[in-house]
């Protein structure tokens, strides 16, 4: 039985990926599980392991080719499976509409029209239709009709029903006007009616983006929301003059945006400074906060790295971009010239580095940090994770053994041979992890 | 796990007629009464003959084995012999008796349903009529409008009766053997156009319980409730529904009073759709009576409405051509479907 090797979905928003190498050959052997090629996407370059042992019997995606989301890139058979070229053409071209038609073929091919009503406006539809709208909470009035005369059927709602799941259920952008009337950057996706909702907060100088290749792990199950820091990637940016930048005020604005959109209670992931404004805002807005997973987190201990602050308080370039990526990384790969230019662009766009400087010397200064929450871990009613990378040479790991004293009802995990930036570096194993947690939560 | 059980082939015909001969081996009270069921023999000079066993031999061979002090020959009189077999139901026999045509209740109704259906009611359970009453139903072999008639859902509307409709020669054996062992009146209909129909039969002496239908063909779309003949019309209808790719469901009640409202009820659950298929004449029928009741208790399971595919409200005409116009057909049932699917 031949595997046919697709390009894997890596982020939320991915949609194709970029092939940048092979480590085997046509009929070379190859082991499940062994790296296999590398794919550059968006963010990242990472490996796509073998799916199955057998030969690498065809390379249907050559290096620099750009292939969908799991569209075949290679096809690996059995060592003495005997495939003609034309069966082989033909597994392939089988793959894309196979992917594509996943949905429920309907059994009977009907148009949907609109409903007909009568004299009086009432939608005509099926008592079986009327009462699954009602448990459904549907408007008849927005169903499309495929039973005869435009009778609304029960099968109707549900693909309505499924329909509108959906639409709340895909990534969209909405900027949320808060009271001061400056507009907050979030991305929203996840079905409205998931177990947890979660909101992802970036760090000094990042944006949500940040989070892109854990968040489609989550998008599926819960309701997740990754917002901009104010003076942060599409927020607004206001001078420092006209506002404070500091943990309080920001975990202020979070907790007002997480009102204004309906969040709460939510499970609040936090990433180096979006740590500390987590944690700022479980102390000040208990009732907001399900609960807190910190990811080399602001906050818990003195040291921060000197190379951070020389390069906040440097005028940004693209020199400095790729220094502030080498500080955050362990695995070179993860250096590339796109991100270096992302960066670059975000520091650069007006009012941007203004907020950085602002925000780092609200919490830092040359003699360390300036916030510290360590001692009030144990004010914290909600349950915590607290996961680090092992080799984070920004705020080092052993913050995360002093919170995890400090508050021994936490879970830790440091992360092996990972630098400042697990959602990135290590993606699936932090995602996993938090997912472990989460289900481990008590249920309200 | 329970091993399959062992079956023959036969006909709807031979099937009534091995149930009548293991009731009356296991049973010495059970006796057979009717016009012509034992057909002259074993009257003197025609002792070894060979014997008719009613009009269409259903009956045939039972009186040599069990003798004419079991099979008896009645006069053509309805009124007399059904009157006599509620009599011997109610004084210690199990009589079998048969009704030739169902056109002919008339002359018997009184017996039937003003005493047989009535005694356990009005004796306060201390008599009851363990009376089987078997009776011919249908149109399609031209016999005309006082031989052709269904009528089961008269039988249907009267408390006291319990009306068996079978579809198929496994049925009519194993609901005939309930039929029998049953204490209450129990019309039997047999469809005369089934008798030389055939098809697996279950060896022994196992009866199927009355009041529980039968699904003879699974299907997610529409739900058909076929009675009697109607089932193989609609088995027909549904493997040209196949090819278009709507899966009917066809239920057979098997029996029309009681009737399994449950299994109906749930297969409409999981189709919303409903198609009752009825030979008899459709006013105040039995497809009216099942359409009413999943109307009723199945009203938020439903997406289209309820189709009565049945007889028209005429007598069954002589005419071939309009007789065959008469009898639901699979395209009818057909056309019912596709109108709601």
């Amino acid at each position: 039985m031949p595997t046919i090797v697709t390009m894997p979905k890596w982020g939320l928003t991915m949609t194709s990926g970029t092939v940048t190498g092979w480590s085997r050959q046509e009929g070379d052997p190859i082991a499940e599980g062994a790296p296999l090629l590398t794919v550059e996407t968006e963010k990242a370059v990472d490996d796509v392991e073998a799916p199955a042992s057998g030969i690498l019997r065809k390379i249907v995606a050559e290096v620099g080719s750009e292939v969908p989301v799991m569209g075949a890139v290679a096809v690996i058979t059995a060592p003495d499976e005997d495939l003609s070229d034309d069966d082989l053409a033909a597994l392939v071209a089988s793959a894309a509409p196979a992917a594509a038609a996943a949905g429920e073929v309907p059994r009977v091919a009907r148009e949907a029209r609109q409903a007909a009503r009568d004299a009086s406006g009432r939608v005509n539809a099926s008592p079986a239709a009327r009462k699954r709208a009602g448990e459904l909470g549907i408007d008849l009035s927005t169903v499309e009709a495929t039973g005869p005369g435009g009778r609304v059927t029960s099968e109707d709602v549900e693909r309505a029903a499924a329909a509108a799941a959906s639409a709340a259920a895909a990534p969209r952008a909405e900027m949320v006007e808060l009271a001061d009337g400056s507009h907050l950057y979030a991305l929203l996706a996840g079905p409205t009616d998931a177990p947890e909702t979660i909101v992802f907060l970036h760090g000094l100088g990042g944006s949500q983006s940040t989070w892109a290749s854990v968040l489609g792990d989550f998008a599926n199950t819960y309701r997740i929301a990754a917002l901009d820091l104010p003076g942060h990637g599409a927020s607004d940016k206001p001078d420092p003059s006209a506002f404070d930048y500091s943990v309080p005020t920001l975990a202020a604005t979070v907790g007002e945006a997480i009102e204004k959109l309906e969040l709460s209670p939510a499970v609040i992931v936090g990433h180096s400074m979006g740590g500390a404004v987590a944690l700022q805002l479980a102390l000040d807005r208990p009732k907001l906060v399900r609960a807190l997973a910190l990811i080399d987190s602001a906050g818990l201990g003195s040291e921060v790295s000197e190379d951070l602050l020389d390069n906040v308080e440097a005028e940004p370039s693209r020199e400095e971009a790729r220094k502030l990526l080498e500080l955050f990384f362990e695995n070179p790969r993860f250096i590339l010239e796109r991100g270096i230019d992302e960066m670059h662009a975000a520091r650069s766009t007006p009012g941007a580095d203004a907020a950085v400087k602002a925000l780092a010397a609200s919490a830092f200064s040359r003699s360390g940090q300036t916030i510290a929450y360590l001692d009030r871990l144990s004010e914290l009613e909600q349950p915590v994770l607290i996961a680090w990378g092992e080799l984070d040479r920004v705020l080092p790991s052993h913050h995360a053994v002093a919170a995890h004293t400090a508050l021994p009802t936490s879970w830790l995990e440091i992360m092996e041979g990972i630098g400042h930036v697990p959602q990135v570096e290590s993606a699936p194993a932090l995602a996993a992890l938090i997912n472990r947690w989460l289900l481990s939560l008590p249920r309200p | 796990m329970v091993a399959a059980a062992a079956t023959r082939q036969m006909t709807y015909q031979q099937a009534v007629n091995e149930a009548l001969q293991i009731a009356m081996r296991e049973d010495p009270t059970v006796v057979l009464m009717g016009e012509d069921i034992a057909g002259g023999a074993m009257i003197d000079h025609l002792v070894n003959e060979d014997a008719w066993g009613g009009p269409m031999g259903v009956t045939k061979g039972l009186v040599q084995e069990f003798g004419r002090d079991r099979v008896l020959d009645t006069p053509i009189t309805e009124a007399g012999f059904i009157g006599a077999a509620v009599g011997a139901a109610a004084t210690g026999l199990r009589p079998v008796a048969e009704l030739m045509f169902v056109d002919f209740f008339g002359c018997c109704m009184d017996q039937i349903f003003d005493q047989g259906a009535k005694l356990r009611y009005m004796f306060g359970g201390k008599a009851n009529c363990p009376l089987v009453i078997r009776t011919m139903i249908g149109a399609g072999v031209s016999a005309a409008g006082q031989h052709s008639g269904c009528h089961y859902s008269v039988f249907t509307h009267m408390p006291g009766i319990k009306c068996v409709v079978p579809s198929t020669p496994a049925d009519a054996k194993g609901l005939l053997l309930s039929a029998i062992r049953d204490d209450d009146l129990v019309m039997f209909f047999e469809n005369k156009v089934l008798y030389a129909t055939s098809g697996e039969v279950p060896e022994g002496n196992e009866g199927i319980p009355l009041g529980v239908a039968d699904v003879k063909r699974p299907g997610d779309d529409v739900t058909i409730v076929a009675i009697s003949r109607m089932v193989q019309q609609s088995l027909a209808a549904a493997d040209a529904l196949a090819a278009d790719g709507i899966e009917a469901e066809v239920i057979d009640p098997r029996t029309l009073s009681p009737l399994d409202d449950e299994t109906i009820l749930n297969s409409v659950a999981k189709t919303h759709r409903l198609v009752i298929v009825d030979e008899d004449n459709p006013r105040c029928s039995a497809a009216a009576d099942i359409s009413a009741m999943v109307a009723d208790k199945g009203f938020d399971t439903l997406d289209a409405p309820i189709k009565l595919v049945t007889a028209p409200h005429t007598p069954v005409p002589f005419s071939p051509p309009l007789e065959q116009f008469y009898v639901p057909s699979p395209d009818r049932i057909a056309a019912a479907v596709r109108e709601i699917v």
